[in-house]
């Protein structure tokens, strides 16, 4: 029994290690949760506000188009560097960690920013550190330039933004935006032609699902109203691919090794009766009834079941400590290759136990062709 | 002494076993008693232990005009006859539990328990005796047949001497008020087999006490009631006719031979 379950255990506690090591790698960069739209749209503000109302969302923020959302930003002492700038606003996954870390909340303020590693190195600037925002057009042939003191925030990690992104709220782009398109400003004192009135249109936006299963669902809803979007999807696909995988070797291996482990325990249940048949004549004899005796082996089936259960799972975890320390160099912290939950263990027992169990129900035919008499004397 | 009420009657059971020219069993107007001694003596294959198997009641007798046990105390006859032709076996599962006592040739001790709970066995099954009492009746059976050393051993680390007179204490234990012994010496060395033979019989004074044996010294002379088991045939072809002979219809000669009193009497009358 031991022989079964220890593998068993092993290929279960291997596909739940790496399954659960790759997806909490995944759900740790919020990039992955990221849908963003293949070019440029349209999109009034009632697109955003049904988006809102699907499940699987969990930010969403409207982005001006590309091409307008640069910021050439200027540190004390610094060379120049123009950065794209993104909206954001309360809940943006992408500016959570260090927001978390730094004891702030992600609702900006106009003259507030967040900057990427990249573009915060570039600059040699940190938390706390202004620096000058600027935004350039060329109108009937000159350059204007508006600009603002900004006060940055938070340094966002490589790993979160690999890009030269800055990024501000969404007020402040729709400003750059409208800026570059030849409107004043008033707010800001960028001077212009007026802005006709008319309800703000945007033409991109950066969408973030709950879970990884809400990617996909988001895209087909965002491809249904003909928007087209990127996704980290291939990598989701290859884990979700390798947990398929992972299960159709465990399920196979469960039926092959299993069926057998089950046959090998119900004739040892068989040969346990009939080793034991002058005993269980006794007890039929001393007025034990067949149920009893039935119950008797079931029992002594569940002891075994029992014990090496726990033999099997003591061995288990002493295998998974060592491919865990084996593997340890490959892992980030509290990353495991083999790893099973202790209700899995517990449910893995149970089954163990259950199948003990009927096992040796097979051995009642046996059982039930024992009679009191043989237990008078030596047959 | 207690007043001896019967327990178990039987009034023309018969066994029928096929094969060969077949063998037929009668069991003919045979009592058992309370604090009775009741020996079944004859040749092996005579049907002693088909006698204790259906005393068991876990041989099913093939015809029977009456077969039936009365528990200790009770007034009631409970027809075994009808209960195994109803096939509710569990009844006789009862009856083994609160009512039977068995020694057995070779003691037939689990060998997964250690003698204590051998011994204690019956009397947990039974569950109506309260576990202070029974408890010093294990002590006392246990000093009584010097096993109290023992009682923490398996049965497999003692001798066989040893593990009988255990048998015996499990037999005992649970007040039974029938117990029956398989040839409970056969397997024992004479000094032996004296002293267990005698235990058994000191010990076993308040129930009925049923021994089939071979060895007729034992019981001839004594105290009990010894039946013979006679087989006779008349033909090759004929099937063995195997009867009980009450004590009173056969004698010892002064050489030790057995003469039947009145069974050619008997016999001749039938044939006619």
């Amino acid at each position: 029994m031991i022989a079964f379950m220890v593998p068993m255990l092993t290929v279960l506690g291997v596909r739940d290690g790496i399954i659960g090591t790759l997806t909490s790698r995944l759900l740790e960069n919020p990039r992955n949760l990221e849908l963003t739209p293949k070019g440029s749209f349209n999109f009034k503000e009632e697109f955003f506000a049904s988006l809102k109302t699907q499940s699987d969302v969990a930010f969403v923020v409207p982005e001006t188009r590309a091409i307008s959302a640069t910021m050439n930003l200027a540190a004390p002492n610094q060379p120049t560097f123009d950065a794209d700038l993104s909206a954001s606003g309360p809940g943006d996954p992408l500016l959570k960690e260090t927001a978390d870390k730094l004891g702030q909340d992600t609702d900006l303020l106009i003259d507030k920013i967040y900057l990427a590693e990249a573009v915060a190195e570039k600059l040699g600037v940190k938390a706390g550190d202004k620096v000058k925002g600027r935004v350039g057009r060329r109108r009937k042939s000159h350059d204007e330039y508006a600009s603002l003191e900004l006060t940055v925030l938070g340094v966002i990690p490589r790993h979160i933004t690999p890009g030269y992104n800055a990024f501000c709220s969404l007020q402040l782009l729709r400003h750059t935006e409208d800026f570059r398109s030849g409107f004043a400003v008033p707010e800001l004192g960028w001077e212009g032609t007026p802005k006709p009135a008319g309800p703000e249109r945007y033409a991109r936006f950066r969408l973030y699902s709950k879970d990884l299963d809400g990617v996909e669902r988001l895209r087909l809803y965002l491809l249904k109203q003909g928007i087209d979007s990127y996704t980290q999807a291939a990598q989701i696909e290859l884990v979700k691919r390798l947990d398929h995988s992972f299960t159709v070797i465990f399920v196979a291996l469960l039926i092959v090794v299993g069926g057998g482990a089950f046959a090998s325990a119900a004739s040892g249940a068989i040969d346990q009766v009939a080793k034991m048949r002058r005993s269980l004549s006794v007890l039929a004899l001393l007025g034990l009834s067949k149920f009893q005796l039935l119950n008797f082996s079931m029992f002594q089936a569940a002891l075994t079941g029992l014990l090496s259960t726990l033999g099997a799972e003591g061995l288990f975890l002493a295998l998974a400590k060592a491919l865990n320390v084996y593997f340890g160099d490959s892992l980030g912290l509290g990353e495991r290759v083999c790893y099973l939950a202790t209700w899995k263990l517990v449910v893995a027992g149970a089954i163990t136990i259950f199948f003990m169990v009927s096992a040796s129900g097979c051995a009642y035919t046996k059982l039930a062709d024992i009679e009191p008499s043989e237990g008078m004397r030596d047959v | 002494m207690l007043l001896s009420e019967p327990l178990m009657r039987f009034e023309r059971v018969v066994k029928i076993r096929r094969g060969g020219a077949g063998y037929r069993l009668t069991v003919d107007n045979l009592i058992v008693s309370s604090g009775e001694r009741l020996a079944l003596i004859g040749d092996s294959g005579s049907g002693k232990s088909t006698i204790l198997d259906m005393m068991a009641l876990v041989l099913k007798p093939d015809e029977a005009d009456d077969f039936s046990f009365k528990p200790m105390g009770s007034d009631k006859w409970q027809d075994l006859w009808k209960t195994w032709q109803s096939k509710r076996l569990t009844r006789f599962e009862a009856i083994r539990r609160s009512s039977l006592g068995y020694v057995m040739q070779t003691g037939g001790l689990l060998p997964f328990l250690t003698v204590r709970d051998n011994i204690s066995l019956p009397a947990e099954l039974k569950g109506t005796i309260p576990t202070k009492i029974w408890r010093e009746k294990l002590k006392y059976l246990a000093e009584e047949l010097k096993i109290t050393h023992l009682l923490t051993k398996y049965p497999t680390k003692v001798s066989v001497g040893e593990r009988q007179r255990c048998a015996i204490a499990r037999a005992l234990v649970h007040n039974p008020s029938l117990v029956l012994a398989d040839e409970p010496t056969a397997s024992l060395d004479p000094p032996t087999a004296e002293r267990v033979f005698e235990l058994l019989l000191r010990l076993s004074q308040d129930c009925a006490l049923v021994v089939s044996t071979h060895e007729h010294r034992r019981v001839v002379g004594t105290d009990f009631k010894v039946y013979r088991l006679l087989c006779r045939s008349t033909s090759p072809d004929q099937p063995i006719e195997a009867m009980v002979i009450p004590p009173e219809e056969y004698r010892f000669s002064d050489e030790g031979k057995v003469e039947t009193i009145s069974l050619e009497k008997k016999k001749t009358s039938e044939l006619h």
